[in-house]
């Protein structure tokens, strides 16, 4: 059996990956569903707000929360 | 919609690249002379480039439809469309038309020959069946 890629970069990658996840899943699901959905699918929060049927204010809103919420837990702060 | 006193709230749609071009040209004007708003946008990016290290996350579910509904018309058994595949494949190599036509001339030829050799056999039947008859 063989080891595939670098342990000592492979290893790093996991625990920070694991590390974003936990942060991710502390978020309330609007603000974790309104950052996805502009990050990962490219969305503008006006997109959002139509899809979750939501004002715009709001989506603006959970977006910033959920960013300084990840901001603290990424940074080490609780 | 230039610095309305909402406008600090954009800072995370800002960060993360959600704004159609009209909204972020408005946000940049107020961002220059807002320091909070500096400062949170400096922030929020680096938890996007966080965010861009867990990339690999379970699609959402509008994109696992999508996949969904491109992948249910495909046929569940591929061995007819395979051999079609073969077939066009081989018809579609000029370089091969020759090899093809003599493949087929042997193929006739052979056909030919069992017919050949089978006939005195099956010509006899008929003879057995009219000496019979008669």
């Amino acid at each position: 059996m063989t080891v595939r890629g670098d342990p000592v970069e492979t290893i790093p990658a996991a625990a920070q990956r694991d590390r974003v996840r936990r942060a991710l899943a502390e978020l309330t699901f609007l603000q974790r569903e309104t950052i996805l959905l502009a990050y990962y699918e490219g969305l503008t929060y006006q997109e959002v707000s139509q899809l979750l049927r939501l004002p715009a204010g709001t989506v603006e809103t959970r977006m910033r929360e959920g960013l300084v919420r990840l901001s603290a837990r990424l940074r080490g702060r609780p | 919609m230039t610095d309305a006193p909402d406008i600090h709230n954009l800072t995370g749609a800002y960060a993360l690249d959600a704004m159609v071009a009209a909204d972020r040209y408005a946000f940049e004007d107020h961002v220059v002379r807002c320091p909070t708003c500096t400062y949170e946008v400096r922030e929020f990016r680096e938890v996007a480039a966080h965010l861009a290290v867990a990339v690999a996350r379970a699609p959402a579910a509008a994109v696992r439809e999508r996949m969904l509904a491109g992948i249910e018309p495909s046929p569940k058994c591929p061995r007819r469309s395979t051999w079609l595949a073969i077939f066009r494949s081989l018809v579609g190599r000029r370089e091969l038309w020759p090899l093809i036509g003599a493949v087929s001339v042997m193929a006739v030829l052979a056909f030919a020959g069992v017919a050949e050799r089978s006939r005195p056999q099956r010509s006899r039947n008929p003879i057995g069946h009219e000496g019979a008859r008669t």
